[in-house]
């Protein structure tokens, strides 16, 4: 109890990215990530030193969007069903959101892979949408051009691959 | 949040020098996770990229919902490559969009379906019985022995007594049937012989949505079962009844007094989205739940005028249980209905109702909220009160509305649409609840800014304001309201919480965004429209937003109706 009375007290954690920089949030911010949820309870990291969480996947620069992120969606109110002006505001990825990910293709792969090794979900699925829209409408070629991927088929293999995936409509 | 940075960590950082990382970084399951999101032709785009993407899109995961369309089917190697990716398919949607599919196309849909092993939920859309082509759930009553949810839409013929036989002993784990068809017979073959398999299937359903009429009119022998075998059919948890198809409401009313007389004890949710519920008949409902008890929790009612307070009465009293009731186009059920509902359900958390108002209203029907309490469990309460005409005789007393809110401690999310509702009301609202999270304010034309005097000035929350804070507000429709009234909103509590405001059809300026920015310190978004032309132009509000966004990072949407571009 003497334990639980110190978190009571002092509701923050400090967060130490690869490059060493350390961030001070919430508790409760930081456990929207499960892995570091995990880690206090497993790891028992114990509240009077003043240690901070190591979290040796994630640089400064992702820390620190990661964290605004989790800041935004601390308490998102709870969905109210059949609300006819709240629909028409639902988007695939709510505008805040997109804002957020307005950012170069280097910060949004970060992003997925901190999110995945964080484990926050609604953070991975915002950041793959965005990913997803990034290849919808293009073809092979562009979509090569837009990621700066090599295209590693063989003429042969690349005749057998585009017909095997045809599809006769409309994308 | 603090940040504390080490010296130089910055400049560290960028003097690392190294490439930006590319969407090789990501592995195949994140790769994965990305490709989730595109539909099938973009998948299969993808798979032309390079060897790594060829990899991940073969991947079987991938595969688990599977969207088909006849006309995909007709081309020979697009089914070729759908038959290889069906058999991770845990999801199937197959059907036509403009004509009827080819008997080409059905014969593919069997074989496809064939190679679904995996699937849950098969949907089929205008892919009925053709003649002399094979019947698709006969086959999925042979191979997807996992099926759990069966939705038909536009189907002619498709139950068939083999096909009802093969989903019956094939698919043991069906509980959720959706019948969408509109008109057509859905029973074809020996349709003598549909009825004993279709029983056996529905006694096997949870979850059953179909139109009100079509379980009574199909075909004589099946309708006879039907009728008789609803005592039997007593896994039946959920039922959703659409609008009749036929003008004679008679036969959709048989078929929802036969599921009460025989389920109404066990229905945890009823849906009846039809006319047919009169007075009578809401009296027939209560003498046959009456005896039994009944646990219904969920009741949506779209019944019409045809039922009045005193019908209300007779259905509430055998379901005293309901945690969420919706009644909309009830015209006759007026406010007296309202109260009705508040006092006879004590376990209410969500209501939601719709006033119908006349000149010739029912007398009682003056001022909604005398001597009504509303239950203390509620959560949600959606209010409309129509026409939204100024004329209509609907009031409501300040008294009255704060007694009748009191003791509503849960209630945080208030939808009103009410042209009677003033400021002194809204004021009343915000007093009486400040837990209150969510407040959509439609078609409240007399709301100015003397709402947000009463309430204590920004910054500062009393103790009975601590527990939690307006996060969301809406005034939609609300001529009155101006740049004035937002002013006095930015000086009252709720400015410090909000996060989000849609303001439609009001009178504001561009010189209220300078304003919500200065004084709304969580904002995030801001959704402006207006649906008649307003008066301040449209450079001026890009301008303004431009100015905000200088130095806030707050999402502006100012919608300006089309005329508004053109005419400037």
């Amino acid at each position: 109890s003497q334990l639980s009375n110190q978190r009571a007290a002092m509701p923050n954690i400090k967060l130490q990215s690869s490059d060493n920089e350390i961030f001070e949030v919430e508790l409760e911010i930081a456990k929207q990530s499960n892995t570091i949820k995990t880690m206090l309870e497993d790891l028992s990291v114990s509240d009077d030193s003043d240690d901070p969480v190591p979290l040796p996947n994630v640089n400064a620069a992702i820390l620190k969007k990661v964290i605004a992120w989790c800041t935004h969606h601390k308490d998102d109110p709870p969905p109210v069903e059949e609300d006819e002006y709240k629909e028409r505001r639902t988007d695939d990825i709510p505008t805040w959101d997109l804002e957020f990910m307005k950012v170069d293709q280097g910060t949004l792969f970060e992003i997925i892979l901190a999110s995945n090794y964080l484990d926050i979900k609604g953070l991975l699925d915002v950041a793959c949408k965005t990913v997803a829209n990034m290849i919808k409408g293009k073809s092979p070629e562009e979509i090569r051009k837009t990621f700066n991927i090599k295209c590693d088929f063989t003429a042969e293999e690349l005749e057998q691959v585009r017909k095997e995936n045809e599809w006769c409509e409309e994308k | 949040m603090w940040i504390t940075a080490p010296p130089n960590c910055r400049a560290m950082q960028s003097s690392t020098g190294r490439a930006p990382p590319t969407i090789d970084v990501l592995p195949s399951e994140l790769l994965m996770q990305v490709l989730q999101h595109l539909t099938v032709p973009t998948r299969l785009v993808c798979a032309q990229v390079c060897r790594r993407w060829a990899d991940v899109v073969r991947a079987p995961v991938l595969w688990e919902r599977l969207p088909v369309t006849a006309t995909a089917l007709d081309d020979y190697s697009t089914a070729a490559r759908l038959m290889t990716l069906a058999t991770a398919a845990k999801e199937l949607d197959l059907g036509t969009v403009f004509e009827p599919p080819s008997a080409i196309a059905i014969d593919r849909a069997a074989t496809l379906l064939l190679r679904c092993g995996e699937l849950r939920t098969l949907r089929l859309l205008d892919m009925g019985q053709y003649t002399g082509g094979p019947n698709l759930l006969t086959v999925a009553g042979r191979s997807c022995l996992q099926l759990r949810e069966l939705s038909l839409a536009e189907c002619p013929g498709i139950f068939n007594p083999e096909a009802l036989a093969s989903l019956s002993d094939g698919c043991p784990r069906l509980e959720k049937l959706e019948l969408l068809t509109d008109g057509e017979e859905i029973f074809g073959g020996d349709v003598a012989q549909c009825a004993a398999p279709f029983c056996r299937l529905l006694g096997r359903i949870q979850v059953l949505h179909v139109r009100a009429d079509m379980l009574a009119t199909s075909a004589g022998p099946v309708a006879a079962a039907i009728a008789t075998g609803w005592c039997r059919f007593t896994r039946l948890r959920e039922v959703t009844l659409d609008p009749p198809a036929s003008p004679s409401p008679a036969r959709a009313t048989r078929v929802l007094l036969d599921i009460i007389s025989g389920q109404g004890d066990q229905l945890q949710r009823l849906t009846v989205h039809s006319q047919v519920v009169t007075d009578a008949i809401a009296g027939q409902i209560a003498a046959r739940v009456g005896l039994k008890g009944a646990n219904l929790r969920h009741l949506h009612l779209d019944a019409g005028d045809k039922l009045t307070v005193w019908g209300l009465r007779q259905l509430l009293k055998c379901w005293p249980g309901l945690q969420s009731l919706s009644l909309v186009h009830c015209l006759s059920l007026g406010a007296e209905g309202f109260r009705l509902a508040c006092q006879e359900l004590p376990d209410l958390t969500r209501l939601r109702y719709q006033i119908a108002a006349s000149p010739d209203a029912p007398a009682g029907s003056a001022d909604v909220f005398r001597g009504t309490r509303l239950p203390p469990s509620l959560r949600v309460l959606q209010l409309y009160v129509t026409p939204t005409d100024e004329a209509c005789g609907i009031r409501v007393g300040e008294p009255a509305f704060a007694t009748a809110l009191g003791g509503c401690r849960g209630l945080t999310h208030v939808t009103i649409s009410w042209p009677a509702c003033d400021d002194s009301l809204v004021a009343c609202l915000l007093l009486t609840l400040p837990q209150l999270q969510c407040l959509h304010l439609l078609d409240c034309r007399l709301v100015t800014g003397k709402a947000w005097e009463t309430l204590p000035p920004a910054g500062i929350r009393p103790a009975d304001h601590a527990s939690a804070a307006m996060l969301e507000l809406t005034l939609a429709n609300c001529p009155s309201l101006d740049d004035g009234s937002l002013s006095r909103l930015c000086t009252c509590s709720v400015a410090t919480s909000l996060n989000w405001l849609w303001l439609d059809g009001t009178a504001v300026t561009p010189d209220c965004l300078t304003l919500l920015a200065r004084e709304c310190p969580s904002l995030l978004e801001v959704y402006i429209r207006w649906t008649e032309l307003p008066t301040s132009n449209i450079e001026m509000w890009h301008h303004a937003a431009a100015v905000v966004n200088k130095n806030r990072d707050i999402h502006l949407r100012i919608d300006l109706p089309e005329l508004a571009n053109m005419g400037r």
